[in-house]
């Protein structure tokens, strides 16, 4: 065995630790710092492998409260997340559709507006919708569905909610509307005027002359959609049959392409010169 | 002994510390259990290398585990203190140095069975000073008192001695095959150092 004396100096070094021991800490809190941040290089990747090794599953406890109420709160975020995904995908459609209408028609703009309240009576298909005069809306605005289908006109406005007239409404009077040819060329359009009958229709006459058959576009004819080609979706013919009385004409039925009743978002069009309720 | 090895091993051994103990810890939190690598290479070094190298290398490792180790406060905050651990080491790798004529060095448990021996030779001065330093600060009611419950230490230190001693098993063999990148010139028959 091998027995060598100690030096004076490692005597020295053991006093000065064992003074050290009762030293007050911050003497030592100091150097301990700059030990640790030495070894941070090496010991940092460990702790990290070490993490991720001890967070084997197989190492839980599946019945543990805290790892059910983990993964509950988990369930639940994804379904949040989910829904919130649904709903980007539906503003992320509607702001595409927006885009797309005010590219064809620059001089307005378009709003979305969701139906928020009925007549109060029951008996009147108006109805009321969340953006009023604050955001632009003016009396007498279309307001469309999913960008292309004629839903009605703004028949009363008020700061914050507008009143939709149905364009299906008895009340709405008669439209003027133009039959587009099989082609959907405007050359060949038929005007013609059509009068709401009050259940979701319209009907109106046009000159046995006329090549029409069911399932034709029927568009809205207003000198209002001058910027573009065609104005917005009336229906399509579902029904052709000679008039009973005038045998030179034949009376059309239109149908919109969506239950208008049921419509929940409407697209307001605006002219842009029209902002801040003025 | 080739202290350059020997600060290279010390630096490894601390990050092993540092880095592994969320691995292999046992228990959670004031109860956990971790392996201290810092004292596995104690005693490998003080087994195998020179008396007078040895000393101070325990000095120096035992100091490295004071400045790493953090003991709150009763104030709330943290306190490091130098030398429990430091002197302990120095007394262990002392009674390390006594054994190691007495077992075959180069046998991976050799290191377990003098780990588990020293450690607790180690571990207990270290207990018994910061316990000391707790009933001085308490008397100079100071803010600086940590906070420290000797049984449960001495508790908590065998079980860190035992659990080493496991860990020394492959760490020794695994620090075998440097014996001769630290310079330790070993009997190639009995394992002693020539």
């Amino acid at each position: 065995m091998n027995h060598a004396t100690p030096n004076r100096s490692f005597y020295a070094a053991v006093a000065a630790l064992l003074i050290a021991c009762f030293l007050p800490a911050p003497l030592t809190n100091f150097l301990a710092g700059r030990v640790g941040e030495l070894a941070i290089p090496l010991s940092a990747p460990l702790q990290k492998l070490s993490r991720i090794v001890r967070a084997v599953p197989d190492r839980l406890d599946p019945e543990d409260p805290e790892l059910v109420r983990l993964r509950t709160e988990n369930e639940q975020q994804r379904v949040r997340i989910i829904q919130l995904e649904a709903r980007a995908a539906a503003m992320a459609e509607q702001l595409e559709r927006l885009q797309a209408l005010q590219a064809i028609d620059p001089s307005f703009r378009f709003i979305t507006a969701s139906r928020v309240a009925e007549s109060a009576s029951g008996k009147s298909d108006l109805f009321k919708v969340n953006v009023g005069s604050a955001a632009g809306v003016p009396v007498g605005a279309y307001a469309l569905y999913q960008g292309y289908q004629l839903v009605g006109r703004v028949s009363e406005v008020s700061p914050r909610s507008a009143t939709i007239l149905p364009v299906t409404s008895r009340a709405y009077g008669a439209v003027s509307a133009m039959v587009l040819p099989a082609e959907g060329n405007l050359a060949g359009a038929m005007p013609c005027s059509l009068d709401p009958v009050g259940d979701g229709t319209f009907s109106g006459v046009l000159g046995v002359e006329s090549p029409v058959v069911p399932g034709l576009r029927v568009v809205l004819r207003d000198d209002d959609w001058t910027q573009v080609q065609t104005g917005p979706l009336i229906g399509f013919i579902e029904r052709v049959a000679p008039k009973d009385d005038a045998p030179l004409w034949n009376t059309i039925v239109v149908r919109p392409r969506f239950q208008l009743t049921d419509v929940g978002v409407v697209d307001l069009r605006i002219p842009r010169l029209s902002r801040g309720g003025n | 002994m080739r202290w350059t090895i020997f600060a290279f091993f010390a630096y490894v051994f601390l990050a092993l510390d540092l880095g592994l103990t969320p691995m292999l810890e046992i228990g959670a939190g004031e109860r956990g259990v971790a392996p201290c690598f810092v004292l596995i290479l104690m005693v490998y070094v003080a087994s195998m290398g020179p008396s007078q190298a040895v000393r101070w290398a325990a000095l120096i490792l035992g100091l490295i585990l004071d400045l790493s180790s953090i003991h709150p406060t009763t104030a709330g905050g943290a306190s490091t203190v130098a030398g429990p651990y430091a002197l302990g080491f120095v007394l262990g790798a002392a009674l390390t140095v006594q054994l190691r004529g007495l077992v075959y060095r180069r046998h991976p448990f050799t290191t377990g069975f003098l780990t588990l021996v020293a450690g607790a030779c180690a571990f207990v001065p270290a207990v018994f000073l910061l316990t000391m330093r707790r009933i001085v600060f308490t008397g100079l009611n100071s803010e600086n008192v940590i906070v420290w419950v000797a049984s449960d230490q001495l508790v908590h230190a065998f079980l860190t001695v035992l659990y080493s001693a496991v860990i020394a098993v492959p760490t020794g063999w695994v620090l075998n095959r440097f014996a001769g990148l630290f310079g330790f010139q070993v009997h190639p028959r009995l394992g002693h150092p020539r």
